[in-house]
């Protein structure tokens, strides 16, 4: 690990931005390769953990050393599924990988004569790149272990479930973001733990009754596992963790068979009420605590609106409408375009 | 960074050459040490056609996390436009030259050193989660200070979650265990500790104990000696996918020599029959069928 860990400093001053790209751009090149990454990895049957993540890791690290104008991203991305399939002992053949990268992606048969050939190439580059430091440890190891301490914090087994399996979709989704050049999977665990418990509305119950010992230091849960962790930065990793949005947003997969109509992250369920008398929204059939979503209920229309969708917006959006007449419900559900 | 580091050694001479590598002696011109370089092959079509090979992968992978006396250390890694090169500790000879050299007479407490240092190396493998897979006396090396050490971790790997599914085509075939030979693709230390079970035999037999010809025959062999395993000894053999029903030899057959401890070098009064339950072999723990 050590050597691999960067400061905000140097990522912001990585050699693309050096080149002349912004910082916006180069983040969005990132977030592009690790789309490759995962979109071609799921069409070769890999999962998230370990070869996808390993790979996401590679490629964050290669451009810490090389630029995206003298790499291309698809042919780095593959370069990196490839060498961590091997090394995941998840091995996939660069010319099956090159097929399935050529399905996802036609524009790159056009692009290069010998795709197969390109990606090989880039191997070699990348090992050296990567000083043959091939072991990489990712968070999803430490969220059991970390998640069992929650157990004795008045958090029944349900709960313990839920947040878990949250925090591995952020640990996921964290993937394509820089936080894996800034901070140590450990702390990673603990950030995206932190996020699910908050996003879960546990959060408060955890740090109930911690606070501050005699010497006026914070206490948190965590601290048996990394010292020195402040809540303000493990906040600001679980902002940094999820500060991007999938570009285009994902556009709800599945509907439910009642009125649903679906813009852009725009929810209208439209049940038939009138004249209205409650309503009441629901998300995971529980009360909706959202606070960055816009709710307009009108006489003849129920309208969600989530203008910046998050991955903690995943999830069932419901709609209860009551009147004297009768009741009506419609839902509608959030999910990502990849797991 | 390439040509920078290859100047830092000296090639001396050419040691050997393997599927997909060739192995040097050199000098390391700083330190005047001598190193082994194991030189990966990249040039050809054939072995590059899907890049740099696993095997190598997995030997940087794995050794580059673990330090041991008892195993091969790997002291660099270089990296060409053309080639990769891995430095290793430089190791006079290995087992297998000392087990076949006729003016050697390996006697007791040498066994035992050779055995003791070699099982310290694997315990720390199996305690960092690390299966070999291929431990034979060909990559147990040894050098001038008799010191052992596990080399070639081209068929390691880590282990653990005891669902996963592996290949059981590994480890050289004398040393594989029955259960390797059943087809068994769930299966965890047992197969190094089997390997290693049949090195000491081979160490004071000064040959191979169970050299089948085949994976039918190979059990034939092991069976000869050890008996024919029933339900009881190792529970849940017959759901190997490679199971196979071999007939009970009623008879312990008394030809070949087999050399009983405290009584070095074994006389021709010793003959290789069938191990008594109660016989006290100092590898025969290492050959239990359910351990």
């Amino acid at each position: 690990m050590v050597g691999w860990l960067w400061t905000e400093e140097q990522i912001k001053n990585s050699p693309s931005i050096q080149r002349g790209m912004t910082e916006e751009q180069e983040y969005q090149k990132r977030i592009e390769g690790c789309k490759v990454i995962t979109s071609v990895g799921y069409a070769l049957g890999l999962k998230p953990k370990p070869t996808l993540a390993t790979a996401a890791i590679y490629f964050h690290r290669f451009y810490m050393f090389h630029a995206f104008q003298d790499f291309q991203k698809e042919i780095a991305a593959l370069g990196c599924l490839f060498l961590a399939g091997k090394v995941e002992e998840t091995p996939k053949k660069c010319k099956d990988l090159c097929g399935a990268a050529v399905k996802a992606y036609p524009h790159l048969q056009q692009r290069y004569r010998n795709l197969v050939e390109e990606v090989m190439g880039i191997e070699r580059v990348l090992l050296r790149t990567l000083k043959f430091d091939l072991q990489v440890e990712h968070p999803y190891r430490f969220l059991p272990e970390y998640g069992n301490k929650l157990k004795q914090k008045n958090i029944d087994e349900q709960e313990y479930k839920n947040v878990l399996q949250t925090a591995w979709t952020f640990v996921n989704d964290s993937m394509s973001t820089r936080i894996c050049l800034q901070w140590e999977p450990e702390v990673i665990a603990i950030a995206l733990i932190h996020l699910a418990l908050t996003v879960k509305d546990l959060e408060k119950r955890i740090s109930n009754g911690a606070g501050t010992n005699g010497n006026g230091a914070e206490e948190n849960w965590w601290d048996e596992f990394v010292f020195h962790l402040t809540r303000d930065l493990i906040n600001s990793i679980c902002h940094k963790g999820m500060s991007y949005s999938p570009q285009p947003q994902p556009p709800p997969r599945s509907y439910s068979n009642l009125a649903v109509d679906c813009i852009d992250g725009i929810y209208r369920p439209a049940p038939q009420t009138s004249p209205l008398t409650k309503v009441c929204w629901l998300f995971n059939e529980d009360k909706m605590r959202f606070t960055d979503i816009i709710i307009e209920d009108t006489s003849d229309v129920c309208r969600l609106t989530i203008p910046y969708v998050q991955p903690y917006h995943y999830g069932e959006f419901t709609v209860l409408c009551e009147n004297e007449v009768g009741r009506a419900v419609a839902s509608a559900q959030l999910l990502p375009l990849y797991e | 960074m390439g040509t920078e580091k290859s100047k830092k050694y000296e090639t001396i001479r050419h040691l050997g050459e393997g599927q997909f590598a060739n192995v040097y002696m050199a000098k390391d011109v700083d330190t005047g040490e001598f190193v082994a370089i194991k030189k990966i092959k990249l040039g050809s079509r054939a072995e590059a056609r899907d890049g740099i090979h696993r095997t190598a992968l997995r030997e940087i992978k794995l050794l580059q996390e673990i330090h041991h006396d008892n195993v091969i250390m790997l002291r660099d890694v270089i990296g060409h436009r053309t080639s990769i090169q891995l430095v290793f500790d430089f190791m006079e000879t290995d087992l297998e030259h000392v087990i076949k050299d006729s003016d050697i007479v390996l006697m007791m407490p040498q066994v035992k050193n050779i055995t003791l240092q070699t099982l310290l190396g694997l315990e720390f493998l199996h305690a960092h989660w690390i299966l070999h897979r291929d431990m034979k006396p060909n990559n147990l090396l040894m050098n001038s200070t008799g010191r052992i050490k596990i080399a070639d971790f081209g068929l390691a790997r880590f282990f653990g979650s005891p669902n996963r599914i592996y290949t059981h085509q590994v480890v050289t075939r004398w040393y594989r265990s029955p259960e390797l030979l059943y087809g068994a693709k769930a299966y965890g230390v047992g197969v190094d500790i089997w390997a290693m079970g049949c090195i000491i035999g081979e160490l004071l037999l000064k040959a191979p104990l169970f050299p089948g010809e085949s994976e039918l025959d190979q059990l034939s062999k092991i069976y000869h000696v050890l008996g024919v395993p029933t339900e009881e000894d190792w529970p849940g053999m017959k759901q190997l996918s490679g199971y196979i029903t071999i007939k009970n030899e009623p008879i312990p057959c008394l030809d070949e020599e087999l050399p009983l401890p405290g009584q070095n070098g074994g006389g021709p009064a010793n003959k290789r029959r069938r191990i008594r339950e109660d016989e006290d072999v100092p590898f025969r723990k290492k050959l239990l069928f359910d351990p």
